[in-house]
């Protein structure tokens, strides 16, 4: 008897599993980073606090005046640099190791060391040029959310019905989410694309994942979804259970159950990456716009023909391409 | 108000002559004074019947105003305001606006046309004097705004001798604007305030008439309203008098007469989709009937409301002094018009609720107990607004920390949610210390660096000044002070010297030291513990015994600054680690103190205010220092910082 055949969300979560170094190595980088962006902060405040007998009040619980009264002290412990570093150089880490991350998982298996940073390196400027299209096509997003809130702030005020405003305001944030989604899950099919087939030009894996998006809309979509979902009711469990179970002297508990999102988190997005692979793997080829014009690439060692990281900062210096 | 408001048809108008009737129904507050006089100097009478059109958004008058010179001279210049011709482009009102910004509106906005509100003046008779609306011209005390048109003066061909009476019939027309700065409209409902050519008050020997502010409020002499209003049958009406009669017009209209003795103004609110709640409560000055105007998306709010006004009216009869009136309206207005509520008239305040309101975030109960307050710090007690506006902002913020701690328990009295907490005193502390420096509390309302300031130092600043007052007399007598403050000053308008007296006569002591440094003054009070040490005596020998405690001896040092220029007599507590506490009193008067012990005990900790009472203070967290470190706070706050980052840091890789 053979087990049945999991589906792409089972096999992506499979195969974050087997490659679960790469997990462990995105959450050590997450954690450092923040904990470095946390340090300024935190010795700020110790310098106010740690001999303190007026911190009494933050330990046992939050106070929010005296929170605000730290707040508006002359040192300004909260505006402390750091934390949007930290934040920025985990975004381009991010940014940098995603070709090596889809690569691993594209051929579920552990890759060298040298591997992995080959392809990071090698589809690093494809994923750049993706990460912009992605950010122009946020813009109109961003107008339409702030058209809409403006919308839904009018409504609340001027609308006869006192309700209306807050759930034409609950359907746009539902369908700006959606819209992000879609844009998000497309832009991965285009990143996956480039990876497996080697493709240079970001223009048309983004086209060849745009025709894949509409054929397969449903099924990729609540791939993408249940992942997402199931971040967000983590978060939700876990918000729950520290408010009201949690003593608020309790400082180790909440640091694990916050460690234990942020591991969540972090395993859902690969998670969805993975699944996204899975499913491109087990699907037909890819629906070709123009029969004549595009041929499947073969999908064997593609690193063969990545550049080398040498060859990286050749392209740094040549960039933007033809 | 809170950190941020026709001409009746002829035929169908009930006659004045029904007013007779109104003791009847109603207890009017000379009732209860048990002497048969009025509680007030009654200086005006104002008749007015007024018709609102809530297609157009107007409302078209017809005063009569009875003045009554108890001035002691002759007077033949009388000026009114025109509070709803600040609503212009071109007033000093929205010059301020647009410099500075006020509740509801940011600095620099745009001018809205829906905002646009006029008060026309279309005959002006004075009893015996004839027509004199030529004679009318807009005057502007405050600035050298010549397009200003809230102020206007009328001089009389005649004198109005001492001891006589001044009758004058104004006809008016109203525009409204879109509710702002508490007046106005919003779909169908009206908050029609500041809404009648009003007085001004003689005053220390003059007129005082100031034009309307941005950051400014009202004043006005007592008396009795006499107000018919005319509205559509449909609509639920409020306002500052008690309802004496009722008619139903035969155009679909209803007219409903208003009398209201020993206040000094009248306001009142329509709205066809009120919810009238009716409740009451009894006192030392008798029952007073609480109508609860509520807006039907505020429906689960209504025991919220019912329970703080409730035991707002309990604390402040037992404090201060008996609320003598029968009545007090509660307006909830609905959703859109905030700027409407927040808001205090006698007898009547505004409101301020959302539907979804949780009940840790205490916004309702805030509003309702402040707008209540001021019915003692504004109502009665009818202080300048204008020139002294702590005095009733403040002191009300002051009783309003009280109230909220007795209600809803100190530590948590403004917010209980989720963990978070927050006390009104420590919201009060935090705005004062937005602005620590920048005004004395005795400055005209529009004189104030900015809005913000207004609102910090008025409201925030005042309050901790008085917690901080309360701190050094005691809680009985800070109460004592302010119920013989209210006793002897209701119906009055006192001035911030005839408080500080108070102050000193039932406290005993000469506070014009503090007065002078938190009233007049902008120094900053801090007081930091500098250095704590134990040194052992024998430090010098070549090998001293090893430190035993309980037995090595050491010479304890304390040093206590004071960092600001504020000065303030403190406690410093040093707590030594064999259990022994040692307490010193220091005035403050130098930089700095030097406390030093030789015992066999190390010092542990001092703190300056151990007892937490000098809420004035602008760094609570500099007034103690520990030997040994304790970074609980700390590393509790960093491990919150770190999620918070690793969070962020997840949002902005999701990009990639
Ligand atoms: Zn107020």
């Amino acid at each position: 008897m053979t087990l049945p055949h999991p589906g792409p969300v089972g096999a992506g979560a499979g195969l974050v599993w087997r490659r679960q170094r790469l997990l462990w190595w995105i959450y050590a980088v997450n954690l450092v980073l923040a904990g470095l962006g946390t340090l300024p902060m935190a010795m700020r405040t110790g310098t106010i606090l740690n001999h303190s007998l007026g911190a009494r009040p933050l330990v046992k619980g939050m106070d929010v005046t005296v929170l605000g009264s730290l707040a508006m002290h002359p040192s300004r412990p909260f505006l402390a640099p750091g934390s949007g570093i930290a934040a920025f150089v985990f975004f381009i880490f991010m940014l940098f190791v995603t070709g090596g991350v889809l690569k691993v998982y594209v051929l579920d298996r552990t890759l060298t060391t040298e591997e992995f940073f080959q392809a990071c390196g090698g589809f690093f400027w494809r994923c750049f040029r993706l990460l912009i299209l992605l950010l122009l096509m946020l813009a109109p997003i961003a107008a339409l959310a702030s058209a809409l809130v403006r919308w839904s702030d009018k409504l609340s005020s001027d609308a006869a019905a006192a309700w209306l405003g807050f759930w034409v305001e609950v359907a746009s944030l539902l369908a700006i989410g959606l819209l992000l989604m879609i844009l998000r899950l497309w832009f991965d099919l285009a990143e996956l694309h480039a990876v497996v087939e080697n493709e240079p030009a970001v223009r048309r894996s983004l086209a060849a994942a745009f025709r894949l998006l509409g054929r397969n809309f449903a099924s990729l979509f609540w791939l993408y979804f249940r992942i997402s979902l199931a971040a967000w009711m983590v978060l939700a469990l876990a918000l729950g259970v520290w408010i009201r179970l949690v003593p608020a002297d309790a400082v180790s508990t909440s640091f694990a159950i916050g460690q234990v999102v942020a591991l969540f988190w972090i395993a859902a997005r690969l998670w969805q990456r993975a699944s996204e692979a899975c499913w491109y793997q087990q699907r037909g080829p890819v629906p070709a716009a123009e029969p004549n014009t595009f041929s499947p690439p073969p999908l064997r060692p593609h690193w063969t023909a990545a550049p080398s990281i040498p060859l990286l900062f050749r392209r740094f210096l040549t960039w933007p391409p033809r | 108000m809170l950190s941020p408001l026709r001409w009746i048809a002829g035929a169908v108008a009930l006659p004045l002559a029904m007013v007779p009737a109104i003791g009847g129904g109603s207890r009017s507050p000379a009732a209860d004074s048990g002497t048969g006089q009025p509680l007030s100097t009654r200086v005006v009478h104002y008749q007015i019947e007024a018709r609102l059109d809530p297609a157009r958004k107007t409302v078209d008058a017809q005063e009569t105003l009875t003045y009554h010179n108890l001035t002691g001279q002759p007077l033949d210049v009388f000026p009114f305001h025109l509070y709803l011709n600040a609503f212009q482009p071109t007033s000093t009102f929205m010059r301020e606006v647009r410099r500075d910004g006020t509740r509801g509106t940011s600095a620099g906005s745009r001018w809205d046309p829906k905002h646009y509100g006029v008060i026309e003046v279309k005959s002006f008779q004075v009893e015996g004097q004839g027509d004199l609306t030529r004679q009318m011209e807009f005057i502007h005390p405050d600035d050298d705004n010549t397009d200003d048109r809230t102020v206007v003066q009328v001089k009389l061909p005649k004198p109005i001798p001492p001891g006589a009476d001044v009758v004058f019939r104004i006809a008016f027309h109203d525009q409204l604007p879109e509710v702002l700065e508490r007046t106005g409209y919003k779909r169908d409902f009206f908050m029609v305030a500041q809404w009648f050519p009003k007085v001004g008050v003689w005053w220390h020997g003059a007129w005082n008439c100031h034009q309307f502010h941005a950051n400014s409020e009202f004043f006005a002499d007592f008396g009795v309203y006499d107000v018919k209003v005319t509205v559509p049958q449909t609509y639920v009406l409020g306002s500052c008098g008690d309802e004496v009669a009722r008619v139903r017009n035969p155009d679909g209209t209803q007219t409903v007469a208003y009398h209201a003795e020993d206040i000094h103004d009248f306001s009142w609110t329509a709205d066809p989709h009120f919810h009238l709640v009716e409740d009451s409560w009894t006192g030392s000055g008798g029952t007073v009937k609480i109508h609860l105007l509520l807006s039907p998306e505020h429906e689960r709010q209504r025991q919220r409301y019912l329970q703080v006004i409730k035991g707002t009216l309990d604390r402040f009869d037992r404090w201060y002094g008996p609320y003598p009136y029968d009545r007090i309206t509660l307006v909830d207005p609905p959703h859109g018009a905030g700027d409407a509520g927040g808001m205090e008239y006698p007898t009547l305040i505004t409101c301020g609720s959302t539907w979804w309101e949780p009940k840790g975030l205490r916004g309702t109960e805030l509003v309702t107990e402040h707008e209540f307050g001021h019915q003692y710090w504004y109502g009665m007690v009818a202080t300048n607004e204008f020139e002294e506006a702590w005095m009733d902002e403040g002191i009300n913020s002051y009783t309003e920390v009280k109230v909220l701690d007795s209600l809803y328990g100190s530590g948590r009295s403004a917010l209980d949610w989720w963990g978070l907490t927050a006390d009104d005193s420590g919201t009060q502390r935090l705005a004062y210390l937005s602005e620590p420096d920048t005004d004395p509390l005795a400055r005209f309302a529009w004189k104030y660096l900015s809005s913000h300031a207004y609102g910090a130092v008025t409201y925030g600043k005042t309050a901790t000044v008085l917690l901080t007052l309360e701190g050094l007399l005691g809680e009985e007598t800070m109460r004592r002070a302010l119920h013989t403050y209210f006793m002897r000053y209701r119906f009055t308008h006192p001035t911030g010297e005839d408080f500080l007296k108070t102050l000193e006569e039932v406290s005993g002591q000469d506070l014009r030291w503090y007065y002078n440094q938190a009233v007049y003054g902008t120094q900053v009070l801090d007081y930091e513990v500098l250095r704590i040490d134990s040194d052992r005596v024998d430090w010098y020998e070549k090998n001293p015994p090893p430190e035993k405690k309980g037995q090595t001896l050491y010479r304890d040092l304390v040093l206590v600054h004071r960092k600001g220029d504020f000065i303030f007599p403190v406690d410093v507590e040093i707590q030594f680690d064999n259990g022994e506490k040692v307490r010193e009193r220091w005035d403050g008067g130098d930089r700095w103190v030097r406390y030093t012990y030789l015992k066999k005990a190390k010092v542990d900790s001092a703190e300056v205010d151990p007892d937490h009472r000098v809420w004035l203070d602008a760094n609570f967290f500099n007034n103690s220092r520990t030997r040994e470190p304790d970074s609980r706070a700390t590393r509790k706050l960093a491990t919150y910082w770190l999620w918070i980052i690793q969070f962020l840091s997840q949002a902005a890789a999701w990009l990639t």
